[in-house]
C-alpha cells in the first residue's frame, strides 16, 4: 500500500510524538478494560436478580468510567497531533457519526416494519469502531 | 491548490523530514502539501512563507484548481 497507516496519529515534534504514543497506549488500555468490564458486568448481573435496583444500576454503569477515560485520553491526543493528523481523525470521526446515524435510522425503520429483529444496544459500539476504521482508511487514501 | 514547496525545498537541498522539522509538522504533512493532496492551514502557510522568505501568494496558487477541492485544514 502506498500510504502510511500512522499518518493520522502524527505529531509535529518528537516530544509530541511521545505524548501521542503514551496517550494512545492509555486509550487502548482503557478500551480493553472497558470491554472486559462490560462483559464482566453482563455476567455478574445475570447471576444476581435479587440485588436492589440502586446496586444493579451502579454495577451496570461501572464500565462507563473506563469508557469516559478512554475518550478523555483520545481528546488529549488531539492536542499533540499535527494538522494533517487532526484532519484525518476529523474525517474518520465524521464518517463514523454520519454512517452510524444512517444505519441506526435504517435499522430502526426496518425493525418497525418487522423485517429485522431487535438487537442489543451493546452491538452498536463495535460496529462504530468498524465504521471508524473504514473512515480512517478512506482519509488515509485521500491525504497520506 | 498548487504550490512551489517542492521546488523551494529542492533549492535549499532539504529533505521532507528536514523541512517538516523546521515547520514543526510531520513529514507526512509536508508530503501531502507538496503533492497537493492537502491545503495547509493559514498559520502553517504563513510559517512556510516566513521560512522561505517569500509572500504566501508566490508559494501557493489558488487559481490552478478552482479554490482548492480539499478545503484546507480542520
Amino acid at each position: 500500500m502506498g500510504w502510511n497507516v500512522t499518518c493520522g496519529l502524527r505529531a509535529g515534534t518528537p516530544e509530541g510524538q511521545r505524548a501521542v504514543r503514551r496517550l494512545v497506549g492509555a486509550a487502548l488500555g482503557l478500551s480493553a478494560l472497558a470491554a472486559g468490564a462490560t462483559i464482566a458486568v453482563a455476567l455478574l448481573l445475570k447471576g444476581q436478580p435479587e440485588w436492589p435496583a440502586w446496586l444493579k444500576g451502579a454495577v451496570a454503569l461501572s464500565p462507563v468510567i473506563p469508557f469516559a477515560g478512554m475518550f478523555a485520553a483520545l481528546a488529549r491526543v488531539n492536542r499533540h497531533m499535527d494538522e494533517l493528523a487532526v484532519r484525518v481523525q476529523f474525517e474518520a470521526l465524521a464518517t463514523t457519526v454520519i454512517v452510524s446515524i444512517l444505519l441506526l435510522i435504517a435499522w430502526g425503520q426496518l425493525q418497525q416494519a418487522e423485517l429485522l429483529p431487535l438487537v442489543e444496544v451493546s452491538v452498536a459500539w463495535p460496529a462504530m469502531v468498524a465504521i471508524y476504521a473504514v473512515g480512517y482508511w478512506r482519509a488515509l487514501r485521500r491525504y497520506c | 491548490m498548487e504550490n512551489r514547496l517542492k521546488v523551494l525545498r529542492a533549492e535549499r537541498d532539504w529533505s521532507q523530514a528536514e523541512l517538516a522539522e523546521r515547520l514543526g509538522v510531520s513529514r507526512q504533512t509536508v508530503n501531502a502539501v507538496e503533492t497537493g493532496k492537502y491545503d495547509p492551514s493559514l498559520p502553517l502557510a504563513f510559517k512556510i512563507a516566513r521560512l522561505f522568505g517569500q509572500p504566501i501568494e508566490r508559494i501557493f496558487d489558488d487559481r490552478t484548481h478552482g479554490n482548492g477541492e480539499n478545503g484546507g485544514a480542520a
